[in-house]
């Protein structure tokens, strides 16, 4: 994994809303699961 | 994994990771109108970020399967398995050679433990989830 590509990556929840990932490990561990799709 | 099996385990898990102080995320690579189904369908309590154009999935090195990944002999076995237990897939959405994958970061950036799924019917074992959240805690 490319941690740092990661941590500045931003993804968009289904209401629009933009995440910068780094921001969600920033203060708490997180189990960050890739789903294989949403099918 | 079936993405709705994989969701069905992380609610019969999710007391004992949120136990550690750990929050669960997931991303998927589908769309706003698969995601929102997906959470409205499986009461899925947590976080879904979309993946539209798979960066992130690139930068996790999350693995995308062969015919033998995606159809083999265990792959099958799973998909049964979890056709048994009442899951239905409904959609295959984007990328759907794309597997799944399981990480856990901390504070810091910190990799403490990442699972690449190698087939359709791998998942990360939880007792090394719950072991690598403890070394968090350490």
């Amino acid at each position: 994994m490319d941690i740092a590509s990661m941590a500045n990556l931003r993804l968009a929840d289904p209401d629009g809303a933009e995440h910068r990932l780094g921001d969600l490990w920033a203060e708490q561990p997180v189990v960050l699961v890739f789903l294989r799709h949403f099918g | 994994m079936h993405c709705r099996a994989h969701a069905a385990q992380l609610r019969r898990d999710e007391n004992q990771i949120h136990a550690t102080g750990a929050r669960i995320v997931a991303v998927g690579t589908g769309d706003e109108r698969y995601a929102r189904a997906f959470i409205d369908d499986e009461d899925f309590p947590y976080l879904v970020l979309l993946d539209e154009d798979g960066a992130a999935a690139r930068a996790a090195s999350v693995k995308r399967g062969g015919s033998w990944a995606l159809a083999g002999p265990r792959s099958i076995i799973q998909a049964t398995r979890a056709y048994a237990q009442g899951h239905r897939q409904k959609a295959i959405g984007k990328r759907p050679t794309q597997l799944g994958a399981t990480f856990v970061i901390a504070p810091g950036d910190e990799v403490l433990y990442e699972h690449l799924d190698r087939d359709v019917a791998d998942g990360a074992p939880l007792d090394q989830i719950l072991s690598s959240l403890a070394r968090a805690l350490d």
